[in-house]
């Protein structure tokens, strides 16, 4: 499954990790912070050990981050500040490689799209294989929150090939997608 | 009708002709839509089956419009969204520029929306002091030069590199590179505090979803994310047809859409907007929604029994992909503001009969658009309506009239052989055919033969009658009746040599060139003499064959819908067949003797597509062990029929811009001959090419004549 994932996934030029634990899933994300050295990084609503984890290496490593709640009179521009967004996400789609975000709340997709580089992480027990068989999860999505709900697919960085017609990403959207599926359960409050 | 329609396309297409460059990039551009849609449905499940659905699916939801517009308002305002139904462009402006003034709005980021396109509405909300900006990269290069979509996925397809770094750098007033990468940076740092200052964001909708209430926006950019999400008003502007019953259906959608533009599945980016979400934590944010629903006409097209299909359009663009012309002469020649094959009867529908019919000459009735179209729109009968609907009041050229005449032409010329033979080469007579009657003098035409077919079946003596293994009424079409009866009499005695009983009828042309140049009432009373004269023989238990692919093409496919699908022309469209289709069941074999040391290339004529695209004359060819090999574009050799027998630009030229690659992909091959089935292809690529073309019966007949 996670090879067919990355497969795919990395035909759209995105980069596909599999973690074993929150902790490796942590790691990870340290690699990529550690690879980019960001000013700073932006932290959405994740599950509680892989935040405390997360919090605990950034702090280690001195890498300045921002974690939720961020407040409506601050936004978007705080979210902006930042290089990397880390959030979780709610499914993954192997065939077509895509993440599939749920949230409530618009800041959560401000941290998908506005930084460079944008890691989403999902646990192996949301992944489904097929497209077509998503439908449900976004009607059961929309409906349980039956005033605002917002669906994404995420499939990869942010593309265009409005020039030429070649293939470039980044122009607006994340640059850079990276993908973590690890081999944990989700917790039980996530969506 | 605009005095200077037909002047106006030639100097569009002579003008698309002396730029090759610009021409090569968006038959490039075309060519990479169409490969790469061809190589996503070889791993797609269930591959070309999608088309069905989508076409099912979006017939239900037109017909239940009104039920299913009033569900997605009742749900979308459970949610707290503003619904407005606007009736048009002006409508939707007035509630827009309301909405802008309560907010004290002065900046609007958009998404892209051939919507707003549609109704124009940028202009008035700049003149009314809001600073608007196109954020798609495309949508907002054309917006920087003033210039409409070039195609309704890559709207800035016919700009350059350097081209667009002009733009930005007259934009920004920074020096900007040419290198595509750099010129993204550029765009990014450009519209980063457009989209984080923005007062309202405003998009278009790829679907909508009566039961939830929600739409769907479909990015590659991720733009829409950020339209959608920053502004505390959003706005959405959505045609009513983009309402579909269900989440189901609405992923049906987000399949088929990219599938069919770009080979994608999905788009980088789906956003699922439902409600108004907050923006980070805060009581009492002034988060808006609002939805228009447009109709601008739609109601009315609901109502036009023929053009109300294209009220299915998904907008993937796929028919400006596949179309020849529009691959030549790009969107702003071949459309209005909605481009291409689709944009005619759209066009037609929201802007305005005249307008459509403007650009609809380009149009060559190769009929590839309705193949490749994701929700089978019959896109082919929507455009010859439209030229019907132009000839009520705008008479068809001379050219046009002439090719609708062809077998008027074709008799006189059989019964006047030589003599008329002698005229086809002499360049006086041809040049007076030229001025006079529309056929351009530089095309190479088929010679007349006195000896017909219904003569030469007359003298032979019939086998297999009353003791045949299959009863065949050969369709003896134009070509085969006055230009190359041998030929239809190898096909008819190398039946009869299978054991088949073969009658000929009465021989008539199928009457294509009426849809083509859009006589609707002609081709209407042809389709009935062919259908009333072949039905006695369907009945009787015969198959009706021919050797012409758009004759099978036309009884097969036109036919029904031409006549609404009447059980006659059901049941003879049931029983109609290529030849090669029957040879094949029949199992015959022969030994092709020297054909077999010589290379060929097999060219598909665009009818015989939809017909099985010429497979099963392949593999036969491949079982006598013939070099053969499948030669193709993905697209039109350029001929379209009689089009390309036409004179001048709107005719014989653009039909040599279009065959241009096709041509130079048959000589890099350096096959010895072309294969093709189609007698009018054959006379294009043969001329194009410089070497032989055969209709696959020749290489028989050669073996059979010693």
């Amino acid at each position: 499954m996670f090879e067919h994932f990355k497969e795919v996934y990395e035909g759209l030029r995105g980069h596909a990790h599999h973690a074993a634990s929150w902790e490796e899933a942590a790691n990870i994300v340290m690699q990529v912070v550690a690879d980019i050295s960001p000013d700073k990084t932006v932290l959405g609503p994740l599950p509680e050990s892989l935040m405390s984890d997360l919090k605990t290496k950034l702090d280690g490593a001195n890498s300045a981050y921002l974690e939720p709640p961020y407040l409506f009179e601050e936004l978007p521009g705080r979210i902006d500040e930042a290089e990397v967004g880390v959030s979780w996400v709610d499914h993954a789609i192997v065939d077509s490689g895509t993440l599939l975000e749920i949230a409530t709340n618009d800041s959560d997709r401000l941290i998908s799209t506005l930084p460079r580089v944008h890691i989403g992480i999902v646990t192996r027990d949301r992944v489904i294989e097929h497209l077509m068989d998503s439908a449900s999860i976004v009607k059961e999505a929309v409906m349980r929150n039956d005033q605002n709900c917002v669906v994404s697919f995420l499939s990869g960085p942010s593309r265009t090939g409005d020039i030429e017609m070649q293939l470039t990403l980044g122009v607006h959207g994340p640059e850079v997608a990276h993908a973590i599926i690890v081999d944990e359960e989700a917790p039980a409050h996530a969506h | 009708m605009p005095t200077n329609r037909y002047p106006y396309l030639t100097e569009k297409i002579q003008e698309s002709i002396s730029n090759p460059d610009k021409s090569k990039a968006l038959y490039n551009a075309m060519k990479r839509g169409r490969d790469s849609r061809q190589e996503r449905l070889s791993e797609l499940r269930g591959g070309l089956a999608f088309r069905q659905e989508v076409k099912e699916r979006k017939n239900l939801c037109r017909k239940h419009a009104d039920e299913l517009t009033a569900e997605f308002i009742k749900n979308a305002k459970k949610r707290g969204a503003h619904v407005f139904e606007a009736k048009d462009g002006e409508e939707v402006l007035q509630y827009v520029l309301k909405v802008a003034q309560e907010k004290n709005a002065k900046t609007v980021s958009k998404s892209k929306s051939l919507t707003t396109e549609e109704i124009e509405i940028n202009e008035p909300m700049q003149e009314a002091g809001l600073r608007v900006v196109e954020t798609d990269l495309g949508e907002l290069i054309i917006q920087l030069v003033d210039e409409k979509p070039y195609h309704l996925v890559f709207p800035s397809v016919h700009k350059t590199a350097v081209e667009v770094s002009e733009i930005f750098e007259k934009e920004t007033g920074e020096k900007v590179p040419t290198d595509i990468k750099l010129i993204m940076n550029v765009v990014r740092k450009y519209l980063r505090p457009i989209f984080l200052n923005t007062d309202i964001g405003m998009t278009g909708a790829n679907v909508g979803i009566a039961e939830t209430g929600g739409i769907v926006i479909e990015t590659n950019e991720g733009n829409a994310r950020l339209v959608s999400s920053i502004g505390n008003t959003h706005i959405c502007v959505m045609g009513r047809e983009k309402i579909v019953e269900t989440v189901d259906d609405a992923l049906l959608m987000v399949m088929a859409h990219p599938v069919s533009a770009t080979g994608q599945m999905p788009t980088t980016y789906v956003t699922w907007l439902h409600g108004r979400s907050p923006m980070g934590k805060g009581e009492n944010q002034p988060r808006e929604s609002h939805i228009i629903i447009l109709d601008n006409g739609r109601t009315e097209m609901a109502q036009d029994s023929t053009m109300q299909e294209a009220l299915n359009c998904i907008r993937c663009g796929a028919c400006m992909n596949i179309c020849p012309t529009y691959g030549v002469v790009g969107g702003h020649t071949f459309g209005h503001i909605y481009p291409g094959p689709v944009g005619i009867p759209w066009t037609a529908s929201v802007h305005g009969q005249d307008l459509a019919a403007d650009f609809a000459p380009l149009c060559i009735s190769c009929g590839l658009c309705k193949e490749i179209c994701p929700a089978d729109i019959n896109l082919p009968m929507m455009i010859a309506e439209v030229k019907h609907r132009d000839h009520s009041t705008n008479p068809a050229p001379k050219a046009e009239q002439t090719m609708m005449k062809a077998d008027e032409f074709a008799s006189l010329g059989s019964a006047l052989a030589p003599l008329s033979n002698w005229g086809l080469k002499n360049p006086l007579v041809r040049g007076v055919m030229d001025s006079v009657m529309g056929v351009d003098k530089r095309r190479k035409l088929p010679s007349f033969n006195r000896n017909t077919l219904s003569k030469r079946f007359g003298r032979h003596a019939k086998k297999n009658v009353g003791n045949s293994k299959e009863k065949i009424l050969f369709f003896g079409d134009i070509y085969a009746q006055y230009n190359r009866p041998d030929l239809g009499m190898t096909a008819i005695q190398l039946l009869e040599s299978l054991g088949c009983e073969v009658e000929l009828g009465e021989p008539m042309s199928s009457g294509y060139p009426y849809i083509a140049y859009g006589d609707l009432d002609k081709a209407r009373v042809t389709a009935k003499k062919v259908v009333d004269a072949l039905h006695p023989w369907v009945e009787k238990g015969y198959t009706v064959v021919s050797t012409e692919p758009t004759a099978v093409y036309t009884i097969h496919k036109s036919y029904p819908y031409l006549l609404e699908n009447t059980e006659k022309s059901v049941a003879v469209s049931n029983k109609t067949r290529e030849f090669f289709n029957l040879l094949t069941k029949l199992k015959y074999t022969t030994d092709l003797g020297q054909w077999k040391d010589k290379t060929f290339g097999f060219h598909c004529s665009c009818h015989q597509r939809p017909l099985g695209s010429g497979n099963e004359v392949m593999d036969w060819m491949k079982s006598l062990g013939l070099n053969v090999t499948r030669l193709e574009t993905g697209t039109c050799c350029g001929m379209g029929g009689t089009f390309g027998m036409k004179s001048g630009s709107l005719g014989y030229d653009l039909s040599q811009a279009v065959g241009k690659p096709l041509f130079d992909i048959f000589k890099e091959s350096k096959v010895d001959a072309i294969i093709t089935e189609s007698s009018v292809c054959g006379i294009q690529l043969a001329e194009g090419v410089g070497i032989p073309a055969y209709h696959p019966l020749e290489l028989v007949q050669s073996i059979l004549n010693g």
